[in-house]
């Protein structure tokens, strides 16, 4: 259904609408930036959202909803561009997350000091085990499968590897980061 | 006493995590760039569109059937930019109008005309304009337009780019649209520095199939001036079934 949907709205904006690329992007532009600001050498994650979908939307006309959904292809272009990045960088310094935002920052209010403080903890403790994968197709794979609702064919697109190669990145990261966020403390959100 | 992770408790976390770095992001909107790219394919949609599409059809035809050549294989190479009536010369003489003759800049030709020329179906060698000499300035005849008519022609296939030049490849970034495949999924672009013209005869070399060589290239471009490396050139081409579009990335 979401698959039909998205394709849908890329072929609304090949026909020029503008209101399919504002929805395509409230869809995806969040988990770009996660996306982005988890895999990526760009210090602004924005701004390689912003490069992406002006890929997206430069090139709608040769998005092939046969051949995989438009997650995989969006995540494609990113890749592909953070792989073009990494060329031109002769070391990739890692998007500290700590940069991104003031995410899990306490915020006002009694009573929610305690949880807010948690809250804070985990986010560190991901943020810190997600910069230690250190193979870079598990780091991807295994974020890009929270970002695809867990379909793994999609991962697998996305990095162009097949669908049980991607199960295997994933269940490799999965099971790193389940050790790494177990020797931090954290077992629960 | 922590509790070990299992997985439904790992992505408990981890969908945690990534809705709060979502959260955290700045405002992410469409910017104006891409709503009039969107919009300008709106407009191409309306009525007035279509009526400039007909002229430019008649055009073609009425301007356009002296400068054909006859087809020679339906999958010669095909030569685009300032060097294809040079190419030609190398190597086609025989199966076609003498290309030169053929060439927009000995006869005050349009970008139009270039259109119609590299897009004659099956035709092993069309044309290349000076783009410097065949307009005068300030009509902006140049990398955009070579890109746009690459990709008009060669749509289908892969693509690859190389970029002899810093401003060379900063432009084929900047022109984004040939690195994609029609799925998205097949190998993506390589843009590759290219510093001489033995590093470029290697990367066309190594392309095989329908793939495009998109050169951007002042400095090969003047090595290839010499008529063995041309003849070379078509040569590799012809044998490896290659597209090769060459111009330079010196946009006005």
């Amino acid at each position: 259904m979401r698959e039909k949907q998205d394709a849908e709205l890329v072929a609304r904006i090949d026909r020029g609408e503008t209101e399919a690329l504002d929805e395509l992007y409230r869809r995806y532009a969040g988990k770009l930036y996660v996306y982005c600001a988890a895999t990526m050498s760009s210090p602004v994650p924005e701004d390689m959202v912003h490069d992406v979908f002006l890929r997206v939307v430069r090139s709608s006309s040769q998005f092939d909803p046969r051949r995989a959904s438009f997650a995989a292809w969006l995540f494609r272009i990113a890749r592909n561009l953070c792989l073009d990045a990494s060329r031109h960088e002769a070391q990739v310094p890692m998007t500290s997350l700590d940069d991104v935002g003031e995410a899990g920052a306490p915020a006002d209010g009694e009573g929610r000091v305690d949880e807010e403080l948690d809250r804070t903890t985990v986010m560190a403790a991901v943020r810190a085990c997600v910069e230690r994968l250190q193979r870079e197709e598990e780091r991807q794979a295994f974020v890009l499968y929270y970002l695809v609702g867990k379909i793994y064919r999609e991962v697998g697109e996305a990095l162009g590897k097949s669908t049980s190669m991607a199960q295997k990145l994933v269940g490799l990261a999965r099971e790193r980061m389940r050790h790494c966020l177990s020797g931090k403390g954290v077992s629960a959100w | 006493m922590v509790t070990p992770i299992d997985d439904e408790r790992l992505d408990e976390i981890m969908d945690g995590w990534t809705e709060e770095v979502r959260r955290a992001a700045p405002e992410l909107r469409p910017t104006t760039e891409m709503r009039r790219i969107v919009e300008a394919r709106a407009q191409r949609r309306r009525p007035w569109g279509w009526v400039a599409l007909a002229a430019a059809a008649v055009l073609v035809v009425v301007f356009g059937r002296s400068y054909f050549a006859p087809p020679t294989s339906p999958r010669a190479p095909v030569f685009i930019g300032t060097h294809a009536p040079k190419l030609a010369l190398e190597g086609v003489r025989t199966q076609g109008p003498a290309p030169l003759e053929m060439a927009p800049k000995k006869r005050g030709g349009s970008f139009a005309q270039v259109l119609l020329q590299t897009h004659a179906p099956g035709s092993e060698v069309v044309a290349g304009i000076e783009y410097e000499d065949a307009l005068p300035p300030p009509v902006p005849l140049g990398a955009d337009d070579y890109f746009r008519l690459a990709l008009h022609l060669l749509a289908e296939r892969h693509v690859y780019v190389y970029a002899a030049t810093a401003d060379d490849e900063a432009g084929a970034q900047r022109l984004f649209p040939v690195e994609e495949d029609a799925s998205g999924l097949l190998p993506a672009r390589e843009l590759v520095w290219l510093p001489s013209a033995d590093t470029w005869y290697r990367a066309a070399g190594e392309a095989t199939g329908q793939r495009l060589v998109v050169i951007g290239a002042r400095a090969p471009l003047d090595d290839l001036s010499a008529p063995g490396a041309l003849r070379a050139l078509r040569e590799m081409a012809m044998e490896r079934g290659v597209d090769v579009c060459e111009f330079a990335f010196e946009v006005r």
